[in-house]
């Protein structure tokens, strides 16, 4: 429990690492593009500025009205000429085309000089923009690296306590796990077969009996083989227990033949000494042969399982 | 001592049983033939090869000096690295596992036949207390150990 609350809780972290790192990501972006945005917008006032001075001396020179349209329609563009404050400056060389007064120095002189202030303020502007945005950009870069790191960390470590709570299952494990499988079914093998010797010892007892009440019946060597097998089936169920229990192989193949070939002898003796008074008794004991047989199948596929195991091993 | 849980080999010696632990037993054998040797203490009562290795049957039963004789003669094969040698006792009944708890220390003079010293401690199981034997102590024995190395 204990377990599992820790890795919930660091996973729990990391999630909310993960998530703060992504919005990082995006602020990171929406910079990136905010910069770019503002960058634009500074270029193109440069742009608007340079193209107004150049309409400027063109309208100084030839004091054409054209190039006054076309400084007013550059300057409707520009931000900076949005400020009322500036419009005085268009009003001046309105003025001059109502009035002409060629070569007005100081009106053009002043626009010369506004122009010039504005685009020096704007390009430090741009500088400092350029300035701040790599600055930001260096500090959320780093920011993320970091988170970065800790997440990457966060997994390693995460995945590592994961393997030490609840170790993954190697090639290796899966065999002990069909051991311990294995085990589980001999458990059933070794019930039925208890319940089988039962019923052999019960088989015993009727035999004695049935010798006692018949005396023609020629059963003594039975009741020698029927001990025998028990005894022999016993301890083949044993070793087999040991084996499994100490993971032998070579310990679990030698009984388990042993353990085949003594099912075979002890079904044999069964059908051998049919009869009619002992009917009900091999009946029984056919239907536990017939569980004991469901039981080896799936004994014989992970012994099978274990053997391919030795061989690539 | 155990820790957790361990399985034990329930074995008759006598009229009574005992417990060994299943490490080293490698395997259970039964219905087999040993060679008796001469001029060795009587608990020694023979010798059986097996795997190609010869090593010596030591007779529980009369070992701790129980008069019954032991004529079922069911051997526990221990192997270790170094060491090979056939537990002789009267019958297997099962394999059990016990728990920690359920192992008790030995009270002095709990048995007349088997000395305190063989024993590891009790296993209290359905009403029934079983000895643990240290087959470490018995195959120490200065009598024992002689025999009990891997013929090479």
């Amino acid at each position: 429990m204990v377990k599992k609350t820790l890795l919930i809780i660091i996973i729990f972290f990391l999630i909310l690492l993960v998530i703060k790192n992504y919005k990082e990501y995006q602020r990171l972006n929406f910079l990136n593009e905010e910069y770019l945005k503002e960058k634009d917008k500074i270029n193109e006032e440069i742009f608007l500025l340079k193209e107004i001075a150049v309409n400027l001396e063109k309208f100084r020179l030839f004091f054409e009205p054209i190039y006054l349209e076309e400084i007013k329609k550059l300057a409707a563009k520009s931000e900076i000429f949005k400020n009322n404050t500036y419009t005085m400056l268009i009003n001046n060389l309105n003025y001059l085309t109502v009035k002409p007064k060629k070569n007005d120095l100081i009106v053009f002189s002043n626009f010369r000089m506004f122009l010039a202030e504005k685009e020096r303020e704007v390009r430090n502007k741009l500088n400092n923009l350029e300035i701040n945005y790599k600055k930001i950009k260096d500090r959320r870069k780093e920011r993320v690296y970091r988170e970065n790191i800790i997440i990457t960390s966060g997994l390693i470590g995460l995945l590592f306590l994961v393997n030490v709570f609840f170790p993954f299952k190697t090639k290796n494990e899966k065999i002990f796990n069909n051991y311990f499988s294995l085990l589980e079914v001999l458990k059933i093998v070794k019930e039925k077969s208890d319940k089988y010797l039962e019923k052999i010892t019960n088989w015993e007892n009727k035999i004695i009996e049935f010798k006692k009440a018949w005396e023609h019946f020629s059963g003594s060597q039975d009741l020698e083989n029927i001990d025998n097998y028990r005894k022999n089936f016993t301890y083949c169920l044993l070793n087999l227990q040991l084996g499994l229990l100490q993971k032998d192989y070579l310990l679990i193949n030698k009984y388990f033949i042993n353990f085949q070939q003594m099912k075979e002898k002890i079904l044999n003796l069964l059908i051998q000494n049919k009869s009619q008074y002992l009917n009900n008794y091999f009946k029984e004991s056919e239907e536990v042969i017939n569980f004991l047989k469901e039981d080896l199948i799936k004994l014989e596929k992970i012994i099978g399982e274990i053997k391919n195991y030795e061989i690539k091993k | 001592m155990i820790i957790g849980k361990s399985n034990f080999l329930i074995c008759g010696i006598g009229e009574g049983e005992v417990a060994l632990s299943i490490y080293g037993i490698k395997e259970i054998l039964w219905d087999v033939k040993v060679y008796s040797l001469p001029q060795v203490s009587d608990y020694i009562i023979g010798i059986f090869a097996d795997d190609k290795k010869l090593a010596v049957v030591i007779d529980l039963v009369k070992f701790f000096g129980i008069s019954e004789e032991n004529k079922e003669r069911i051997l526990l094969k221990f192997k270790t690295d170094e060491i090979l040698v056939f537990l002789a006792v009267k019958d297997v009944k099962e394999i059990i596992d016990v728990k920690e708890e359920e192992v008790y220390p030995c009270p002095p003079m709990f048995s007349s036949l088997i000395p305190n010293y063989y024993i590891s401690g009790l296993i209290k199981k359905e009403e029934r207390f079983i000895p643990i034997i240290d087959v470490a102590k018995i195959l120490a024995h200065e009598e024992i150990k002689p025999y009990t190395m891997i013929s090479k």
